[in-house]
């Protein structure tokens, strides 16, 4: 009880220092907030001026496009994770040392900044996602409980790629090119997880790679939570999923973590 | 003109003899850069399972333009963005002084002082997708339409460098707008795709306001619509008044640097 009660002080601390920088870095973290938004406003482009000239692709009509890619914009940023491209820098510099020190895991430094992006980004990201509804007025109806679902798919496709970058994160300990490598597997992810296009738009063979992914977990399957696509009764189907998939990549997370900690003890000392 | 000429080819070779320096970061960019070509394809692939044609560019067409904007991409990448972020550090520092004591021009030297020589990487990948595009369609481009291209794309990286000379004589101003560099990359991505498929204003401000997009789109147009001369004459001219304009606010923006001690 009193472990969950430090972590619970320690978090709150985290939190609002993370908080303030964040707030100090407005203009810069404001940007970053426009970049994501770039994509999916292209790949809406594209995809609606080929439904126009073609007629509907795999039963897409002109407003489920605008839907999807507008539900993207909304769950691209709250899957972002960026953690791969800072441990590394970390281990380099020997700053993880100090963070050893402190009486708990360096990683919930990466789970509070997470949050606390996503929070304060929320201030102007809110009005913005409103905006663009409002502009491109995309016919959809939005029932309570898909909102719940959606919350749930959204907050556990959260997970599932903080865990997959915390995985690519560990590998920094054997090799300074980790950051490059998860890099790949983002565009990987965009490809086939339904940030291109969405997956019933993909060639036979890109769909088969997606079913071996968890990206499609990650990106595609709350954006269809959302509007709609996936029926009910699979949307528990996908949930067990991504549940699945974070309990396997939190595992081989811990394992790397472990057997990096030793090697990193081995060079530093 | 000629001595600058010169200079710049001075700045390429010691750039070139700093990179060599560092031989395995050009080969990860090499191979990178080869992942990105593959996911390009990729991309092309599933767009292109769907449809005939995007907003009237047929496959080889799209190729052609995607080639030009890693054409552009790469040069901003190894030109522009590099003299930005030192020249940016060194107002910021105050050693902007020794750059503009020395007899040259200080707007060249600012521009053009480094290369950052594997960036260019992309680029060469760019040509090599842009001559695919070209020759998967061989019969239907002439000589005259290439030439047209390339006269085309110079005209569109005479105005890519204007703007970015405009944003970085910004900085004499507002020290602080590295960020800046942010919101062009964010609107460079539009030009992946033909102009043609982005509502209005966004059309608008990719052309006209921040022309990031327009500069890819012009010269490949040429291969689906055919460049009319009173288009590249327009376009040409347009180029000399953006420069013209860049030059003119760059010379407002030094008369009005004091330096950081003073």
């Amino acid at each position: 009880m009193s472990v969950l009660r430090k972590l619970v002080a320690s978090y709150r601390a985290l939190l609002v220092a993370r908080w303030s920088e964040m707030l100090q870095y407005r203009a810069s973290v404001f940007i970053w907030t426009l970049w994501s938004l770039a994509g999916p406003v292209i790949h809406l482009s594209v995809w609606r001026s080929i439904q126009e000239a073609n007629g509907d692709i795999a039963g897409y009509g002109r407003d489920d496009i605008v839907a999807y890619f507008l539900a993207q914009s909304i769950v691209y940023h709250f899957i972002a994770a960026w953690q791969a491209y800072e441990f590394g820098y970390l281990i380099r510099t020997g700053t993880l040392s100090a963070r050893l020190l402190k009486p708990f895991d360096p990683s919930h430094h990466f789970v509070a900044s997470n949050v606390a992006f996503k929070a304060v980004n929320l201030i102007w990201l809110i009005p913005i996602w409103t905006g663009m509804f409002l502009y491109f007025r995309p016919e959809m109806s939005l029932s309570p409980s898909r909102a719940l679902l959606f919350a749930l798919a959204v907050g556990l496709a959260g997970t599932l790629e903080f865990l997959w970058s915390q995985v690519f994160a560990m590998l920094s300990f054997w090799t300074v090119r980790s950051d490059s490598l998860f890099d790949l597997s983002e565009a990987l992810s965009f490809l086939v997880g339904g940030g291109i296009a969405p997956v019933a738009f993909l060639p036979a063979a890109l769909a088969q790679v997606s079913a071996y992914l968890p990206f499609y977990y990650i990106l595609g399957f709350p954006i269809e939570v959302i509007t709609g696509v996936v029926p009910a009764e699979a949307v528990w189907r996908g949930l067990a999923a991504s549940l699945g998939w974070s309990a396997l990549l939190f595992a081989l997370y811990r394992i790397l973590w472990r057997a990096g900690l030793k090697r990193y003890g081995a060079v530093g000392a | 003109m000629i001595r600058h000429l010169r200079l710049f080819w001075l700045f390429a070779k010691l750039s070139i003899q700093d990179d060599t320096a560092y031989r395995a970061e050009f080969w990860s960019r090499l191979l990178m850069t080869f992942y990105w070509f593959l996911g390009v394809a990729a991309g092309l692939w599933v767009i292109f399972s769907n449809t005939e044609t995007v907003s009237g560019w047929t496959l080889d067409q799209v190729i052609v333009l995607v080639g030009t904007f890693h054409i552009v991409g790469g040069v901003v990448r190894a030109v522009l963005a590099p003299n930005f972020q030192r020249f940016v550090e060194e107002v910021q520092s105050g050693t902007l002084d020794f750059l503009l004591t020395k007899p040259a021009s200080g707007q060249f030297l600012a521009s053009f002082r480094r290369i950052a020589v594997p960036q260019l990487v992309e680029s060469a990948m760019g040509l090599g997708l842009a001559t695919i595009g070209v020759v998967r369609a061989a019969g239907t481009f002439d000589a005259a339409q290439v030439a047209a291209y390339l006269f085309a794309l110079a005209c569109g990286l005479v105005i890519l460098y204007s703007f970015w000379l405009a944003m970085i004589t910004l900085v004499f101003w507002f020290v602080r707008i590295e960020n800046v560099t942010q919101i062009f990359w964010s609107l460079f991505e539009a030009a992946r795709f033909p102009l043609d498929i982005y509502p209005g204003w966004l059309r608008a401000l990719v052309s006209y306001i921040i022309p990031v997009a327009v500069i890819t789109t012009f010269p490949a147009q040429g291969f689906v619509t055919g460049h009319s001369w009173a288009g590249l004459a327009g376009f040409a001219a347009a180029a000399a008044a953006a420069l013209a304009s860049a030059s003119l606010f760059w010379r407002r923006g030094v008369s009005s640097y004091t330096s950081a001690s003073s």
